[in-house]
């Protein structure tokens, strides 16, 4: 485990909220998901433009002649002391945004009132882990200060990367955190991985690195050396 | 859409990566390549991928000081490493040139142009795309020679430990390079002395595992002047003539009117015997050269596996007795070794410079190497050395470069 992501999974251990942020595909989800659960239950929300806070939240759903209220992934984490996993959290609308920095408080002033009149509070295990690939300066003051722990991710999850065949860990270790241009994500090694297994090497490149694909094939035989 | 090569394949290091013709900066981890999606882009950036991987991450500048050798030889030389490693991995490039791109370069280029060109693209499509173009502007003889020294060059190169690892830049692309500069100096046209090797008569002498021997430890020795006989007349020496300013000899004039007299210095330079055991002295031989040049210093050298003895055999007109000669070479021993030392005190000899060796030269332990031997003739260029096979061919020399 290397420093970077050995630090991760420390603060996700005692932080209340953790912003883990960096290039797209390097495990920062995973590595949310993953780290240090400690028998929380988990919850996981990927926001969009569109994401309402009612999503979040929870709402009325009809059942049989009446409107029962549903707890939404962030309630149920505030109930029961789970860890609610925000994806993209620099994608969150005005809606969700104004909810999550409610939801975000810190502990002795948290408190939601529920359209049923309830009151909720949130629980002592409560945990909220975010992920963004953008810089947090892009984040809305407000919020930004309800991350206090900030992490920038600058290298591949080791355990993503170990998962790949070794040949392609070094490639892999190194494109992933390469210039957006050159940048090939954790995910599609894992594809092409999966793909040369079954196709041949030159068509899982085709497919999966498409005019790049000659280049890889290159770099990877020159790095293996015969 | 900009094609970029996987260079963190290569090197877990960040590189830089920006459009250009195709170089590397290994200090700054820079890299500039075609971006294009060509055949031959791709080419020259897995050509350039390749020397991420084998070659050393230090300045080329500085290699070329360390090593003594010119920075064309090294990176021509540096190419063909490259361009054998592409080949062991299973990379098989296109061509980057055309062949009328190919014609015109080797039609420009002198023959180290030429020599350059096809060393940089062996295993390349362009290496072929070289020899077509030669076949039609030189005879085949020539063009046989040229790819005979080129395969040599390359069997150097290939030889050494280590090949496709940085190390193999010390091991076998320098020898590669110092081979080319004696292959092919740089200034041909203008060098005075010509201290042709028959390197072919090397192959496959090198060491194992390329690496060579050094030369052996060389001492200076001279002979008692008690030892050391006149042979001929030393000095200046009067030229009657028929015209000129100094009238010294008026009873001529009837004779043959050469009443003036110029005094003419006598024949000098130094000649050094290689008296190993493959090389027979004769002392006929060692009068006749001091007769034809009395001014001429004269020394031999041989040695045992270690190291040897410079033994000044005759100076000013006077040779050293057969018997003192003799022990001295018996004391010596019956091999080279010290080639290279003594080369280097030829050099700083006075001129015209001989050397009489069959060019078969050794190392410690009497090692033959063809990097020695490339050693050599590079410091018989350098030095303007001439080499002759055979004592008697060096009063045939003096004769002829005497001025009249």
């Amino acid at each position: 485990m290397t420093k970077i992501w050995e630090l991760v999974e420390k603060v996700i251990a005692h932080s209340r909220t953790v912003l883990v942020y960096g290039p797209p595909g390097t495990g920062k989800s995973f590595a949310a998901h993953a780290a240090n659960l400690a028998g929380r239950q988990l919850f996981s929300v990927t926001l969009t433009e569109e994401t309402p806070a009612a999503e979040l939240r929870g709402h009325f759903v009809p059942q049989g002649s009446q409107f029962v209220w549903q707890d939404g992934p962030a309630l149920k984490a505030w109930r029961f002391g789970g860890r609610l996993v925000l994806n993209e959290i620099d994608h969150a609308s005005g809606d969700a945004l104004s909810f999550l920095l409610n939801c975000l408080d810190s502990q002795e002033t948290a408190c939601l009132t529920l359209p049923t009149g309830e009151m909720v509070k949130p629980h002592p295990q409560f945990q909220a882990v975010a992920t963004q690939n953008g810089k947090p300066e892009d984040l809305p003051e407000a919020l930004l200060d309800r991350f206090p722990a900030r992490i920038e991710i600058n290298e591949a999850h080791p355990d993503g990367i170990k998962s790949l065949p070794v040949d392609l860990q070094q490639a892999a270790a190194g494109s992933v955190v390469a210039d957006p241009a050159r940048r090939i994500t954790l995910r599609a090694w894992k594809c092409f991985a999966d793909l040369r297994d079954k196709i041949g090497a030159e068509a899982a490149a085709m497919a999966v690195f498409n005019s790049r694909a000659g280049d890889i094939l290159d770099g990877l035989k020159i790095a293996k050396g015969a | 859409m900009k094609t970029y090569p996987l260079v963190e394949a290569v090197d877990s290091r960040p590189w830089v990566i920006r459009a250009g013709s195709g170089c590397i900066d290994p200090v700054n981890r820079e890299m500039r390549v075609p971006l294009g999606s060509s055949g031959a882009d791709r080419h020259v950036r897995a050509h350039e991928m390749a020397h991420v991987k084998i070659t050393p991450k230090v300045s080329p500048i500085k290699q070329c000081k360390k090593f003594g050798v010119s920075d064309q030889a090294l990176q021509i030389c540096e190419d063909l490493r490259v361009h054998s490693y592409l080949r062991h991995c299973g990379v098989n490039g296109s061509p980057v040139l055309s062949q009328a791109e190919a014609d015109s370069w080797m039609l420009k280029a002198d023959i180290r142009g030429k020599a350059a060109f096809l060393v940089a693209s062996t295993f390349t499509p362009d290496f072929d795309l070289g020899v077509h173009a030669l076949r039609q502007q030189l005879p085949g003889n020539e063009v046989d020679d040229l790819l005979s020294k080129v395969a040599l060059i390359s069997r150097r190169l290939h030889s050494g430990k280590g090949l496709y690892r940085p190390i193999g830049l010390r091991n076998c692309t320098v020898p590669g390079a110092r081979l080319f500069e004696s292959l092919f100096p740089e200034d041909a046209d203008v060098v005075a002395g010509n201290g042709d090797i028959p390197l072919q008569q090397l192959i496959g002498k090198e060491m194992r595992g390329g690496r060579s021997v050094p030369w052996g430890e060389m001492k200076i020795n001279k002979i008692s002047p008690h030892d050391m006989r006149p042979i001929s007349r030393f000095g200046q020496r009067k030229v009657f003539t028929d015209e000129g300013a100094c009238l010294r000899a008026p009873y001529r004039l009837p004779v043959d009117g050469r009443v003036f007299v110029r005094k003419k210095r006598a024949m000098g330079g130094t000649i050094l015997l290689d008296c190993s055991g493959s090389m027979h002295l004769k002392e006929q031989e060692l009068h006749e050269i001091l007769r034809a040049a009395p001014a001429a210093t004269v020394a031999i050298y041989s040695a045992r596996r270690r190291s040897g003895t410079l033994t000044i055999v005759g100076e000013k007109g006077k040779l050293a007795s057969m018997a003192a000669i003799i022990e001295a070479k018996n004391l010596s021993g019956q091999s080279n070794v010290i080639d290279g030392p003594c080369l280097h005190w030829l050099a700083q000899q006075a001129a015209p410079r001989l050397w009489v060796s069959d060019g078969l030269v050794t190392g410690l332990g009497d090692q033959a190497s063809i990097d020695l031997a490339a050693e050599a003739q590079n410091i018989c260029r350098r030095g303007g050395i001439r080499r002759v096979a055979k004592a008697s061919a060096v009063t045939e020399f003096l004769r002829e470069s005497r001025p009249r």
